[in-house]
């Protein structure tokens, strides 16, 4: 797989000889989030997706579980308010991802672990979705007291299933050579 | 603490994580999985405190606490395994460590902030304010701290391995 994903970079019609991945990492700003000593640079970036991923998934995770049935005295219909501050921190995520992953571009697309991770997430946003739009948007909302449908529920496991196969992948993603040792 | 350190480098985990080269990821995959559950319940009820949500009871939500509370549990255990099992330096090189130091005083300033908002009687008047209330100032004031100091303490948890760029930043 990483030699694909390597061959498609070199051989891309989108780059010239050093690739667009190279391109990508030697821009200006890739160059600035990746060698500048400031703290809003590089561990900026670093900062604002640990803080996404605790709220999106922290969030997401905490609706997931109260649809499974801890703490069923809250109720779901005002809970809807709370996806708009999940996809808000999606978004923090996915531009503090953008930059982190231009500074490392090259090295990155050739990482499995991060692949894999880029997958799980777009399933766990998917997944959010469908979880917004069928839980809480139709009027099908469970009011108080009445039973969450098994689909919901089934959604909520998935939910939890999804963002921590992405927390695992994001995580591995520092570890190639562990990887490589085990799995290679 | 020399006499931490030494505490802490006593417990032979340094051995164990030099021998299992797993055990390291792994607990840093559940420290992650414990931040985000704290982050998720902890947060989910301040932010109702500060406002947003109305419809949400605040007491319904402080249900979901026990979770944080695991997750927590479950990012002091493997906070320890980091600690006492550091392969670099040992425990010394996390205790001189200017931005764990100050994730530590964080964490203890968010405990702080816990403790008076039960033991005060604050959370009981939040509690009672209903689905659609507004809580007292006391208790937005102590919501949006809680906020300031978890999100803190991630900012200085991801700073601990750049800890260089904190010191230069500050000019030390």
């Amino acid at each position: 797989m990483p030699e694909l994903i390597a061959n498609l970079a070199a051989g891309s019609s989108l780059g010239a000889e050093a690739g667009w991945l190279d391109a990508v990492e030697s821009s200006a700003f890739a160059t600035w989030v990746r060698e500048s000593p400031s703290l809003f640079a590089y561990t900026a970036m670093l900062s604002l997706h640990a803080i996404g991923l605790a709220f999106v998934v922290g969030l997401s995770s905490a609706v997931a579980l109260r649809l499974l049935g801890v703490a069923p005295e809250i109720p779901l219909v005002p809970a809807r308010k709370f996806f708009a501050l999940m996809y808000a921190a999606f978004w923090v995520n996915a531009l503090s991802g953008i930059a982190l992953f231009a500074a490392s571009a090259a090295s990155l697309a050739d990482n499995v672990a991060f692949l894999v991770k880029l997958a799980f997430v777009v399933l766990a946003i998917v997944n959010l979705r469908l979880l917004k739009r069928f839980v809480f948007d139709d009027a099908g909302t469970p009011r108080d007291g009445e039973p969450v449908p098994v689909a919901a529920k089934a959604l909520a496991v998935s939910c939890l299933a999804l963002w921590g196969a992405a927390i695992v992948a994001g995580r591995l993603t520092a570890y190639p050579n562990l990887l490589n040792k085990y799995f290679g | 603490m020399d006499t931490l350190a030494a505490l802490l480098d006593a417990t032979g985990m340094a051995e164990i994580v030099n021998a299992y080269d797993w055990i390291w990821p792994i607990c840093e995959i559940f420290h992650f999985a414990g931040m985000a559950l704290l982050i998720g319940t902890i947060g989910f009820v301040d932010i109702r405190i500060l406002g947003f949500g109305k419809g949400l009871p605040i007491g319904a939500l402080e249900r979901l606490l026990p979770i944080g509370v695991a997750g927590f549990v479950v990012n002091t255990v493997t906070g320890l395994v980091f600690v006492a099992g550091n392969p670099v330096g040992g425990a010394m090189a996390y205790l001189e460590n200017l931005a764990f130091q100050l994730k530590m005083l964080l964490i203890l300033l968010a405990g702080i902030n816990v403790a008076v908002f039960y033991l005060t009687g604050i959370a009981r008047t939040a509690a009672a304010a209903g689905p659609a209330g507004d809580a007292v100032p006391a208790a937005k004031a102590i919501a949006g701290a809680s906020l300031v100091f978890w999100v803190g303490v991630i900012v200085f948890g991801r700073l601990i391995m750049y800890n260089d760029t904190l010191l230069y930043a500050l000019g030390l």
